[in-house]
């Protein structure tokens, strides 16, 4: 009892432990709700707990659908081709959203006149959710449907940041560049850009989150035969409960990893904070 | 080079906050701009350095008629304004990336004014890492690198600590004498202006008219207590309408 005692002190203020022992604690306390239902010692009403796969068989199944099998002329395909047809469609249509988004940022927030023509629009428009935009993108586009649902996903964060980070650049900096002769160009490159450069970064962490919600909710309705969210729904639909549940719980850990390599990102990038 | 100003005038909407301004700033001559808070001192220096735009009359570098900001007027702002984003190197470099110097000959005379300042061996620090009055001293080296005509100060110490202050008005008197660069530095400081200037403007309320301009000769380096510089101290106070009275309150 004295050792658990020292374990746990020692613990204390060691954020990484407590961290893993959280995760610990909650996959224990599923395991033991599930276990206790099927048991018939637990029962909730409106809810069919004993459905719910362990997480003993949750990673069995895991383990079983990484790799992509073949069998005659039926390909089953494997949770790495899952993630990485996901990740590959998420990187896309974040670039494209990038690429569009941080322009028109910059111009929204640094000319009056761009602000008043195209924020009505950029407001109005980013009210309309990600998966509305789904059902014109089945029948308007022909190929990259799935990278047009994250490029909305992304693109409206990416700009809102953007533009507010460059409205709140100190003028007296901007001043400051001038009196040692910079001319426009050259206080956008050196003073602007960089200035607003944390926000741009969290646009791209917010947008990057949103788009991995809207990737996988694109894939289960735009009917692609590879994909993250495609296959969480196609193993609900055929009964495999292990694998849509290990299914789940890839897509949460991606997110998370990508989050925390952004966050890295940004550290190295703004050093200077 | 001299700078020559000629009836400046400077209107918010109705306000009149500048009106015949006309002065002269000879070649190498430190010259404070001296008045109480809401006068026009800054209006007045932001004009020169091109940061405002003017109403009418002109402003002369040496025969030269100048409008907007140019890199012949060098501006050190109150505000802390260094770019947080780059070290102390990069600051002073900044203007001379902007003129397109090459790297070797930047980083040689970003090097010899850090030195100037002080601040040897804190080229790699980021503003967020300097104190207020080590951030001044980059700004001051970092106006100076791109060799102004003249150098224009807006209260640049105003944020300071006294002892800070004191060390740094000292500081700025031997950078002046090694540079031999004009100054025109806008304080609201009596005794500021008595330790620093060659010649004071003092300047009066709504519209900012020049009242008078008091002539300085006491020797350098300036003893704060002597009572050659309280007699001028005192003639300051008495231009700027300072009662003690009014300063105690009703």
């Amino acid at each position: 009892m004295q050792d658990l005692k020292t374990v746990f002190k020692s613990m204390y203020g060691n954020k990484y432990a407590i961290q893993l022992l959280s995760i610990f604690v909650f996959v224990l306390l599923w395991y033991v709700f599930v276990v206790a239902a099927r048991e018939g010692i637990l029962s909730i009403p409106i809810f069919r707990l004993s459905d719910i796969p362990t997480p003993y068989e949750t990673g069995f199944a895991f383990i079983n659908s990484l790799f992509t099998e073949q069998h005659g002329p039926v390909i089953s395909h494997g949770l790495i081709d899952h993630t990485v047809a996901s990740l590959t469609r998420v990187v896309e249509g974040f670039l494209v959203a990038f690429i569009v988004g941080v322009p028109i940022g910059l111009v929204v927030g640094y000319s009056k006149l761009a602000e008043n023509v195209l924020s009505p629009v950029i407001e109005i428009m980013r009210q309309i959710p990600p998966m509305a935009w789904i059902p014109i993108a089945l029948f308007v586009f022909i190929y990259g449907r799935v990278i047009f649902i994250v490029f909305i996903g992304v693109v409206f964060p990416l700009i809102l940041n953007t533009s507010s980070g460059v409205k709140s650049v100190d003028p007296k900096l901007i001043e400051s560049a001038q009196t040692m002769g910079a001319n426009k160009p050259q206080i956008l490159t050196k003073v602007i850009i960089p200035a607003s450069l944390p926000s741009i970064l969290t646009g791209s962490r917010i947008g990057l989150g949103v788009g991995w919600m809207c990737i996988v909710a694109a894939e289960m309705l735009a009917d692609i035969p590879v994909g993250l969210g495609y296959h969480v729904w196609n193993m609900a639909y055929i009964g495999r409960y292990a694998e849509m549940v290990s299914t789940m719980c890839v897509i949460g850990l991606i997110g998370y990893l990508m989050n925390g390599m952004i966050q890295v990102t940004d550290g190295r990038l703004l050093k200077w904070r | 080079m001299a700078l020559v100003a000629n009836n400046l005038l400077k209107k918010f909407d109705d306000f009149t906050a500048i009106e015949d301004a006309s002065f002269v700033v000879e070649d190498g001559e430190f010259v404070c701009i001296l008045g109480p808070s809401g006068c026009g001192k800054t209006t007045l220096l932001r004009m020169i350095g091109g940061l405002d735009d003017i109403a009418g009359g002109e402003i002369l570098l040496g025969d030269r008629s100048v409008s907007g900001p140019g890199s012949d007027r060098g501006f050190v702002f109150q505000e802390y304004t260094l770019f947080p984003w780059l070290n102390a190197q990069k600051n002073v470099e900044f203007g001379l990336e902007i003129q397109g110097v090459s790297r070797d000959e930047r980083r040689r005379i970003a090097e010899r004014y850090i030195d100037l300042v002080g601040l040897k061996g804190f080229e790699d620090r980021f503003p967020k890492e300097l104190s207020g009055g080590m951030q001044q001293r980059v700004a001051i080296a970092r106006a100076l690198a791109n060799n102004p005509e003249i150098l224009l100060m807006d209260e640049p110490f105003g944020a300071l600590d006294a002892q800070t202050r004191n060390l740094m008005q000292a500081e700025l008197l031997r950078i002046w004498e090694k540079e031999h660069k004009t100054i025109l530095f806008v304080t609201h400081s009596v005794d500021e202006a008595v330790f620093l200037a060659d010649r004071v403007f003092v300047l009066t309320t709504s519209p900012g008219k020049i009242k008078q301009i008091v002539e300085i000769s006491a020797k350098r380096p300036r003893i704060r207590t002597d009572i050659e510089v309280n007699k001028i101290r005192d003639k300051l106070l008495s231009l700027l309408n300072v009662k003690y009275e009014e300063s105690f309150g009703d």
